[in-house]
């Protein structure tokens, strides 16, 4: 055992001080290119002499922020965009991930409806945004349908990919110690698929902003979408810019709490307990 | 003494997919294993050595003749067979304590008896210590270990080993069999190591039955009358050892010209 023991901490303790500064070193190079990305932003546009209609400057962007919180009810919208970005991830995820298991148990009914699936998923999900306001109207369950179908798609197949690739010895292995179909697919397959079913949250909740965005755009009447056409509407530039910022941190937000959540789920894999 | 596995004229045919035809696996193939002995399989690769296994647990059925275990008609799988495979098939998301535990929570044992079961399998591979540890962080030999804690810890009365030391490198092969030996003889259960190294066969078993290329049947049986069966290092030292690994390696180099 001493042997082995040994083995084990040596590969399990990989020199931490060297890591810690490598990553401050990159921290600082990551803001080291924000400044000049903001400061490029700030000068070279007038420097061109291109009209603020074009291209706002960072500052004008800025200022813009708090007449959109006085005039437009900046955090109602900000709220009724993430509210939907949420629903609509939480909705597609868990029809998502039920049909992935669903169709992942049942072979037959996976190779009859595969074709179905295929052709679904190159449909173009943003397309039916018009076809839900249609049925539902002007209010947030269209975008959040959108958003909910855009989400659907990666994370049934990331599902399914995983139910078809547990290693069938594992299976085997389940079978031979008297278990039955429920207790393999609890204690087997559903952990197994957990790496498969994080990433394709992780996709999912980059998706959900453009599913939000697009029902916005096409028929909202709130939400950050809603003021890209408003402010396209009104030639406000800089409402635009303002707009795209806010979605994209309302992304990276989801983006953060998914991979948050992945961490504290595949805590048992070394590869993401060290990222 | 009583017969714990017994083969009768078992045959296994496949049928190929798109082919056409099917392949037949094994074919007639009988032998018995006494309770508590050892019995090693020694056979080139693609002989029907696995087939050999699934029909032993119960997770397939033989196209013509029976497999008895402890007398009785194997229709499924049985508690009192377990195996374990090249691979440990460790769970990564449990620990060790939980990955000794995953073949119990299958039956209805109380939560006491589970974690007393846990405890003896641990102490007995020695690996109290890294009840907690997880699969990754431990060596290619500990986690063969934990394997077989985990197939002991069903209470089985045969276990059924396939190639559990060949994915490991020379030096950790030695340790381990020295390890599984002595846990296998502590625990008194009755074993069939399928192989195809002739030294690991002869440094194991009480008997070694080798197996012909596809479709496999028995082609020599032989009892390996030596003392240690829980040391296989200081068996090999065996100056016997020598004879019969010539005896056995010329049987299957025979059939390896066989087929070329």
């Amino acid at each position: 055992m001493s042997l082995e023991a040994i083995e084990h901490t040596e590969t399990t303790s990989s020199s931490p001080p060297r890591c810690e500064s490598a990553r401050l070193q990159d921290g600082a190079a990551i803001i080291a290119v924000a400044v000049l990305f903001v400061t490029a932003w700030q000068f070279v546009p007038p420097l061109l002499g291109i009209p603020r209609y074009i291209i706002p400057t960072f500052s004008q962007c800025m200022v813009e922020i708090p007449v959109m919180i006085a005039q437009d009810a900046l955090f109602t919208q900000i709220f009724s965009s993430a509210w939907a970005a949420l629903a609509g991830f939480v909705l597609g995820s868990l029809f998502g991930a039920a049909c992935g298991y669903g169709l992942g148990l049942s072979p037959l009914f996976e190779r009859v409806l595969a074709p179905y699936l295929l052709a679904l998923q190159i449909a173009p999900k943003v397309a039916f945004a018009p076809l839900f306001i249609m049925w539902f109207g002007y209010n947030d369950l269209p975008k959040v349908l959108v958003t909910a179908l855009i989400v659907f798609f990666p994370i049934l197949v990331n599902v399914l990919q995983a139910m078809k690739t547990v290693d069938p010895d594992l299976v085997r292995l389940a079978r031979a110690f008297s278990m039955r179909r429920a207790q393999i697919f609890w204690k087997v397959e559903f952990p197994a698929s957990m790496p498969s079913l994080t990433a394709g949250l992780r996709i999912g909740a980059t998706l959900a902003v453009i599913g939000v965005t697009v029902g916005e755009l096409v028929g909202g009447n709130s939400g950050l979408g809603y003021l890209i056409t408003y402010g396209e509407g009104q030639a406000d530039t800089a409402m635009v810019f303002d707009a795209i910022i806010l979605l994209t941190l309302l992304g990276i937000g989801l983006y953060g709490a998914v991979a948050a959540l992945e961490r504290r789920i595949l805590h048992y894999l070394p590869r993401i307990a060290h990222s | 003494m009583a017969t714990e596995l017994e083969f009768r004229a078992v045959s296994r045919r496949f049928a190929a997919h798109g082919k056409g035809g099917a392949v037949t696996a094994i074919e007639g193939l009988s032998f018995s294993l006494e309770r508590g002995e050892f019995v090693a399989v020694l056979g080139p690769s693609g002989c029907g050595k696995s087939t050999l296994l699934g029909l032993a647990a119960g997770l397939d059925q033989p196209t013509s003749g029976l497999v008895l275990v402890e007398g009785q008609k194997v229709r499924g799988p049985n508690p009192r067979v377990a195996f374990m495979l090249q691979k440990d098939l460790l769970l990564p998301w449990r620990n060790l304590a939980g990955n000794i535990a995953f073949g119990l929570e299958a039956g209805d044992l109380p939560v006491d008896e589970k974690q007393a079961r846990v405890q003896r399998e641990l102490q007995r591979a020695r690996l109290t210590d890294f009840a907690q540890a997880w699969p990754h962080q431990l060596s290619g030999g500990m986690r063969q270990r934990a394997a077989l804690a985990r197939t002991l810890a069903v209470d089985p009365g045969i276990i059924l080993l396939d190639e559990p030391f060949s994915a490991l490198d020379a030096q950790t092969k030695l340790t381990l069999r020295r390890s599984f030996a002595a846990t296998i003889a502590d625990a008194g259960v009755t074993a069939l190591l399928i192989t195809h190294d002739v030294g690991e066969a002869i440094a194991m078993a009480d008997r070694v039955l080798v197996m012909s290329p596809r479709p496999g049947r028995i082609i020599e049986t032989l009892t390996i009358d030596l003392p240690h069966r829980d040391d296989p290092l200081a068996r090999s030292r065996d100056p016997r050892f020598g004879s019969l690994f010539d005896h056995l390696f010329e049987h299957l180099q025979h059939d390896d010209e066989l087929v070329a």
